[in-house]
């Protein structure tokens, strides 16, 4: 689904980000961790073409996504803040993205009631703009616009950052569910081992900008990960 | 799918916090750009009939001259105060709209500009009543083409020049060298750019098909910028915000002060790595040279009086510039200023001081003026001794009733972020209170009584400062948790 080869990004003599060759395919459910600073963000940035990588592509789905537009309209992404329109309040920002996506107002009733339980009831139907929401509430708008339009990948960062415990569990159920039910490839980023491992079945784990660690997760997989950064 | 993006467009606009709660200064805005087009209007139809009698010229020979000098200085003013609004479309570049669209949007919106409108104002009566009355009607709408023509590929170019600047760090200094180049060939009579400006608009009038040069050139600068901005749609690309390599300022010798000392580092810190405030503090410095205005007029030597007031803009200005911002100028960490470890009367202590050595600073500059008279150096003193025990603690005290929230990563220009009621009336007694000591005396004609009370009045205010800090300080720990309140709010 997704092809890297050759990507590197260099900022000012110092690489940040450097991956030979890294291949994810589709359905699959791909975490990334890493420290601070390990080039997480960048890569998934390129992924998206909001950085021109300094050499290599990236490939999505046969198509190189700084050459044409195509991996937009099967992708679905939130990164931070900058991707949502914070002066619209959260009803206006998805009957937007509606339009986008050609759903009509009961296409777009019935995708959002299915995250009712996510919502908790403070997102819909409330005179509030995004930019006024908590940072929790935020990232609620933000993920479940990435998924609208029945994307074929889905790149979050730091999905479970900000969330109550509970919206974590819902969240993570959910995400589960999606990627079994419509063979969606899923890319995370996440500090949380413990949720990453429990979501993702391929865990990468990146320093400085490379590849250190490319693991199918399995039992053991928490254990070794915690006792790598322990050791970092 | 372009009406959408308009509709959010002026969202953006009336939903920002700026908006809303500053209507007096939007309509005050509003109010300067009718003026502005008004004044154009006027001009142009100057232009078109009585300014034949003022310069003694054909007005179409005179405004044939003119008009290269015209566009350069348009682009000069178009270069420092217009910018594309990139930074706004940041958030549609991952959705499934084409790249090409969103620009497509951002360019055709830039057009709607009073820039663009302003060259129209000008030139249309002239177009249409002097050169269609006199070279009939098509050439006229030719002429009026080309005006128009003109201000759009003016429009398109600064857009790709200060984009460019970012690819090109040397540009601005190539761009400065050729334009001084041109001014320097023109001056000393080496090329004549008036009679150049001259010769080519008078043979557009002789052959008018010419004129169509000029909108094909608005469309050709509009696809130059349209493929260089689809093909850089990168935000970190596109996002003119430098990346500053250097830390400025350590202010360590200010450690010798205590608590107090390293506050008003703090504070200078904030003053020198925002362009918003810095650029408050070097307008202070060009303030110093206000005196000019005045001093030297014969004209103004009969008006004494009005030099109390020179002398309380020169000696105060930062005070009046940056203190009437006060707390909003930290709104972005106000929580943190409350919770962390510094008692709220050193926070205000701090703030005082570094205003007190700020017009200390100005008045000892502004000695110099003693070249235009001894009675300067007197007027001065009393207008720096009035500033600091007086009109400063007035100033900080109006800055605290609801102040607005100031964000200050952004830009200065034509930022009226945390201006409200407050900041229009505080000028009021810092202009006029120390008149109601002066006018009297000075009326009477023992002028010197009257600067002699009011800098004893402004010496009483600086002795008791510590009653007064402790006052301030009493109404911003009342305040607090309702500023706190509307900071987090907007």
């Amino acid at each position: 689904m997704i092809k890297v080869t050759e990507l590197t990004k260099v900022y000012k003599g110092v690489t940040v980000v450097n991956i030979p060759d890294l291949s994810i395919a589709k359905g699959e459910s791909f975490g990334l961790v890493g420290n601070n600073g390990a080039g997480k963000t960048t890569f998934f940035r390129m992924i998206l073409d909001l950085i021109r990588p300094t050499t290599g592509n990236v490939v999505s789905k046969d198509e190189d996504v700084s050459k044409n537009e195509d991996w937009k309209y099967f992708t679905g992404s939130y990164l931070d803040e900058s991707f949502l329109i914070d002066y619209l309040t959260p009803d206006e920002y998805f009957e937007f993205l509606a339009t986008l996506h050609e759903y009509s107002t009961g296409d777009l009733n019935e995708f959002l009631n299915q995250f009712d339980e996510l919502f908790n009831d403070e997102i819909r139907g409330k005179k509030k703009y995004i930019r006024d929401l908590s940072k929790g509430n935020q990232k609620k708008v933000g993920i479940v616009a990435a998924l609208m339009g029945n994307p074929e990948v889905i790149l979050l960062d730091e999905p479970f950052a900000n969330l109550d415990p509970t919206t974590q569990i819902r969240l993570k159920n959910l995400l589960k569910k999606w990627v079994d039910e419509n063979q969606l490839t899923m890319l995370i980023s996440s500090h949380d081992l413990n949720h990453v491992t429990e979501v993702c079945e391929r865990i990468v784990l990146l320093e400085k900008g490379e590849v250190i660690q490319d693991i199918g997760t399995s039992s053991s997989t928490l254990k070794e990960l915690e006792e790598y950064f322990a050791a970092f | 799918m372009f009406a959408t993006l308009l509709s959010q467009n002026w969202k953006e606009h009336t939903r920002s916090s700026v908006w809303a709660k500053s209507v007096l200064a939007n309509i005050f805005l509003g109010f300067a750009a009718v003026m502005l087009l008004g004044y154009a209007l006027i001009l142009g139809v100057f232009l078109a009939g009585p300014i034949e009698e003022m310069v003694d010229m054909d007005p179409i020979t005179f405004v044939n001259s003119a008009l290269i000098y015209y566009f350069f200085f348009e682009f000069f003013i178009r270069f420092f105060l217009q910018n594309v609004p990139v930074q706004s479309i940041e958030p549609y570049l991952h959705l499934p709209i084409k790249k090409g669209r969103i620009v497509h949007f951002m360019l055709r919106k830039s057009q709607v500009s009073v820039f663009n409108l302003l060259a129209i104002l000008i030139f249309t009566p002239l177009a249409f009543y002097r050169v269609g009355g006199e070279y009939g009607f098509f050439t006229g709408f030719m002429y009026w083409l080309m005006i128009i023509g003109l201000a759009f590929t003016v429009h398109f170019k600064t857009l790709y020049i200060k984009k460019k600047l970012n690819d090109i760090p040397n540009l601005f200094i190539i761009l400065l060298v050729t334009i001084s180049g041109i001014a320097a060939l023109d001056y000393f009579d080496i090329v004549s750019l008036s009679s150049l400006s001259l010769a080519a608009f008078n043979y557009m009038l002789e052959e008018p098909i010419i004129a169509l040069i000029f909108p094909l050139s608005w469309f050709l600068t509009y696809r130059v910028n349209y493929s260089y901005f689809v093909n850089n749609t990168y935000p970190e690309e596109l996002i003119t915000r430098k990346t500053q390599t250097k830390i400025r300022g350590d202010f360590g010798f200010l450690k010798r002060f205590g608590r107090i000392g390293e506050l008003i580092g703090l504070e200078l810190k904030l003053i020198l790595r925002h362009k918003r405030p810095r650029n408050t503090l070097i307008l202070s410095g060009v303030f110093l040279l206000y005196g000019l205005v005045f001093y030297p007029q014969p004209s103004y030597q009969e008006m004494e009086w009005m030099f109390l007031f020179v002398g309380i803009f020169v000696t105060g200005i930062f005070f009046i510039n940056h203190g009437q911002f006060l707390l909003s100028w930290e709104s972005g960490y106000f929580d943190f200023i409350l919770t962390r470890k510094t008692n709220y009367r050193q926070y205000i202590e701090a703030k005082y001081y570094m205003f007190v050595v700020a017009a200390a600073i100005a008045f000892v500059c502004s000695l110099a003026y003693g070249f235009f008279g001894l009675k300067i150096i007197l007027i001065n003193l009393a207008a720096f001794l009035f500033n600091i025990g007086v009109n400063m603690p007035i100033v900080m005290r109006i800055a605290m009733n609801s102040p607005k929230k100031i964000d200050l990563n952004k830009g200065a220009t034509f930022n009226y972020e945390g201006v409200g009621a407050a900041q229009f009336i505080i000028a009021i007694p810092v202009l006029f209170l120390p008149y109601i000591f002066y006018a009297p005396f000075y009326l009477l004609g023992y002028d010197i009584i009257g600067l002699c009370l009011v800098a004893g009045l402004g010496l009483i205010g600086f002795i008791l400062r510590d009653k007064v800090i402790d006052k301030l300080t009493e109404s911003f720990i009342n305040k607090r948790h309702k500023i706190a309140a509307g900071f987090r709010a907007q």
